[in-house]
């Protein structure tokens, strides 16, 4: 671990250290004496305090010659760099490896120092930091040390190992410099400070006039983003950013980041700017500014018009970006005469390309048919199929229905017995889908795919009426749209043999009916009182009741839910049958409200055949609506 | 403790559709084996039973007179796309639950079988032949995932298959066919959602 002397290629945080180490000189100097000071350098956590204090510390080490005329490619470069190398200010973008583990500062503390006029820090800090470590280390068997240090307005932030916090704070109150201040040292309660607020005032100022270029040359309407004629632009030119290439390049970038930084996710952001304008700035290549493949990936336009781009092989790093774009402008390049063919080529890098130059090469519908060619072909979907028997299934349905939402302990006292079952399984547990929570039915949830164990799986049959009862008084209340509304419901029925016989008559059984009930249903939670959609899959098995009881008797109920989508609407549903649901409809509801058949009519007219809108309608209005509305008793 | 009767019946049950929810939905995706071996109607005990226990498939509403062998190639079918290509098309399980409808389903039962299970039954022993648990009809539903693959984007549809599934009377013999089905598909409906 030998000190190091200067700063190191090929780390990621050289280039900003060799420039603004604090105490770099420091470093240098007391590598000579036999501390072990170490693992400083090619740090890159640590690197950003230090950088932090630095910035204002370059002018005074004797670059003062050349000083004006760099100031500007210097914020500039801040910013870049801010840019390109520093995310611990900014979570959540993935990139953890520049982050600072919170493990690596379990052994360290962070104090404050204050009580100093730190105006002129980069003089007075070496000095300090070695009056503090040698006080510390008074006495001590070890030689202790400051881990990192940066000043922020007033305060001196120093991190420490934690071992050495008390030695450090028994210097609260020593006097220290020429004016005898008193040092006031205290531990911080406040994180290590962020290079954000760390940003010189130049750098600061740049960002903001940056800020202001971007934002006098985004469109609101159209969403593009014009960066065209950089070169030409007052505020640009008067910032001296264009007055030679790398800086050029540099300031692209920046301005390029700085509208990333203006958005939180990546879909604001491909919302946002669905456009960019790079015309007129003289590019020969794309190579400077293919950045903008990086941060803005999935632009619909671009537009590269009066650039100097002579071939393909200048755009070749965009090849495999930019994956929905669908406009692109190339004319005013050299490529147009020099490489003729070029349009070919482009379509196909851009597999969704649908305007070159402002010519239609390509039709929505040519993609959407080329993308449809590609992908599988879904088993179509046929109306319900349901082969009832008797209307045994229909009358139950119309029935069951209703009562599970009003009343459930009817509901089970008709159609359940001793030997009914009833199971509820929650599917799709993911907890971002929208809508209400799972936890009132998880612990019940008898997914066999993730309740594994036998016990739990037994425990989570419910048989028998008393049971089920116990169990659906813990439910959420819910609320399923009216049967009638077909297009809320897929349901599927057909008899089954071999259903036990209750009389115990038929050794092989008898016959049953399976029903299978796609839907959806409201539900209450029953503590927040909020209200939302859930899929289902209900499958019942029917059979003869026993003798002296209901009829028919539930053999099996078995309920899945998820989160919701509406069901899928069949080809034969749609255009014929509609006028045959609305006939229905309006029968069902004059059979209802004994409203007559057009007033019936209007009700679901005016909420767009919602039958259950409908009914609520009809309840509001029904005490205003004329006596010649109701058909005559 | 030792374990209940009922207890048992539990465990066959679900061991039953574990195992049948794992190989059906491998076949749909497209493995080698053909789809009507689990069908009643590749078993003779059920397609010459006196009792009437015919193969009833509903997929998408659509009842397939053609069997098994019909819903194949509808999954053949679903696999290709306009371009002539075979895509992937998987099913993925997420969820299934499953009843017994019947547990001493006797449709297609041999008579030795039954005599054989109803003696123990009365027997009052507490101790089972091998196979005494597995002839109980079960009601399983199935929810997942179709993933049509192919293009930028993979489409995603929610399925729902519900089966009623009832005992292979063949594996219900000394040294059954290794390859046979414990359960066998008497009714199948599934949805696209």
């Amino acid at each position: 671990m030998a000190p190091p002397t200067g700063p190191r290629a090929g780390v990621s945080g050289a280039s900003t250290r060799g420039r603004g180490n604090t105490r770099g000189g420091g470093i240098q100097k007391r590598s000579a004496a036999p501390r072990t000071r170490i693992d400083r350098d090619g740090d890159i956590a640590m690197d950003a305090p230090a950088r932090g204090g630095a910035a204002p510390r370059g002018p005074s080490r004797g670059r003062k010659s050349n000083q004006a005329s760099r100031v500007s490619a210097r914020t500039a470069q801040n910013i870049i760099q801010y840019g390109s190398k520093e995310f611990t200010a900014e979570p959540g973008r993935g990139r953890v490896s520049l982050n600072p583990s919170k493990a690596r500062y379990a052994h360290t503390a962070v104090l404050t120092v204050t009580g100093l006029d730190f105006t002129d820090s980069h003089k007075q800090l070496p000095a300090l930091l070695s009056f503090l470590e040698r006080k510390a280390s008074k006495n001590q068997t070890k030689q202790i040390t400051i881990n990192k240090s940066v000043v922020d307005g007033s305060t001196l932030f120093i991190q420490v190992s934690k071992d050495d916090v008390p030695n450090f704070l028994h210097l609260d109150g020593f006097t220290y410099g020429p004016n005898s201040a008193k040092l006031a040292i205290a531990e911080s309660d406040k994180p290590w400070p962020q290079k954000k607020a760390q940003l010189t005032e130049q750098a600061a100022q740049t960002k903001e006039q940056l800020k202001g270029i971007l934002f006098n040359r985004y469109n609101v309407e159209t969403r593009i983003l014009d960066l065209s004629a950089l070169g030409q632009d007052p505020v640009l030119v008067s910032m001296g950013l264009f007055e030679r290439n790398n800086t050029a390049e540099k300031a692209f970038k920046a301005l390029v980041f700085i509208s990333d930084q203006q958005f939180d996710t990546a879909k604001a952001k491909a919302e946002a700017i669905q456009g960019v304008t790079l015309a007129s700035n003289g590019l020969s290549t794309i190579s400077p500014v293919f950045d903008l493949a990086e941060t803005f990936p999935n632009l619909k336009m671009l537009d590269l018009s009066n650039n100097k781009i002579e071939n393909m092989r200048q755009l070749t790093k965009w090849r495999q970006r930019f994956r929905s774009l669908e406009n692109l402008i190339m004319l005013g390049n050299p490529i147009e005469t020099q490489e003729p063919n070029y349009k070919t080529e482009l379509m196909q890098w851009f597999p969704n390309l649908q305007f070159l130059n402002g010519e239609q090469v390509r039709t929505a519908e040519e993609i959407a048919a080329r993308d449809a060619a590609t992908r599988p072909q879904p088993i179509p979907q046929a109306g319900s199929d349901f082969r009832d028997s008797d209307g045994v299934g229909e009358n139950f349905l119309r029935t069951f229905i209703p009562l599970y939402d009003s009343d459930r302990s009817t509901l089970l006292s008709t159609f359940y017995d001793e030997e009914s079952r009833f199971t509820l399984s929650v599917v799709n547990n993911k907890t971002d889908s929208p809508g209400p929570a799972w936890h009132s039915y998880l612990k019940f949830s008898r997914n066999m795919s993730r309740i594994t164990v036998d016990t739990a799986r037994t425990q989570r049959l419910f048989e028998g009426s008393a049971t089920i009862s116990n169990l659906w008084k813990q439910l959420p209340a819910t609320r399923h749209p009216d049967l009638v509304d077909q297009t809320k419901y897929i349901i599927d029925c057909h008899a089954i043999p071999g259903i036990p016989d209750p009389t115990g008559q038929s050794p092989a059984g008898v016959g049953g009916l399976l029903i299978t009930i796609h839907g959806q249903f409201e539900e209450a939670d029953k503590d927040s009182g909020k209200t939302g959609m859930r899929s289902f899959s209900r499958t019942l098995v029917l059979g003869p009741g026993r003798p002296g009881r209901n009829a028919i008797r539930v053999v099996s109920d078995m309920l899945m839910m998820r989160a919701f989508t509406p069901v899928p609407l069949f080809a034969a549903a749609v255009g014929i049958d509609v006028q045959e649901q609305r006939k229905a409809m309006v029968m069902e509801l004059t059979n209802r409200t004994k409203m007559t058949l057009e007033y019936s009519q209007m009700c679901l007219e005016g909420v767009d055949w919602d039958f259950d809108k409908a009914l609520v309608a009809f309840e509001e209005k029904k005490s205003i609506l004329p006596a010649d509305a109701f058909i005559a008793a | 403790m030792a374990v209940t009767y009922r207890e048992n019946q539990q465990k066959a049950a679900n061991d039953g559709a574990s195992q049948f929810v794992e190989q059906y939905y491998l076949c749909v995706n497209g493995s080698p084996q053909p789809i009507r071996n689990f069908y009643v109607s590749s078993n003779t005990k059920y397609t010459q039973s006196t009792l009437p226990a015919n193969v009833d498939i509903s997929i998408n509403g659509a009842v397939l007179t053609g069997g098994p062998d019909e819903y194949e190639q509808m999954l053949k079918t679903q696999r290709m796309t306009p371009a002539g290509i075979e895509a992937k098309v998987r099913y993925e399980v997420d969820s299934w639950d499953c009843h017994i409808l019947n547990p001493d389903f006797a449709i297609g039962c041999p008579d030795n079988l039954l005599q054989k299970y109803d003696e123990e039954k009365k027997s009052g022993k507490t101790t089972f032949s091998r196979e005494y648990f597995n002839r109980a009809s079960l009601l399983l539903q199935v929810t997942g995932t179709i993933i049509f693959g192919g293009g930028d984007k993979d489409t995603r549809k929610v399925f729902n298959d519900v089966f009623v599934l009832v005992p292979n009377w063949d594996t219900h013999v000394k040294n059954p066919s290794r390859n046979a089905k414990r359960w066998l598909i008497l009714s199948q409906n599934f949805r696209a959602l």
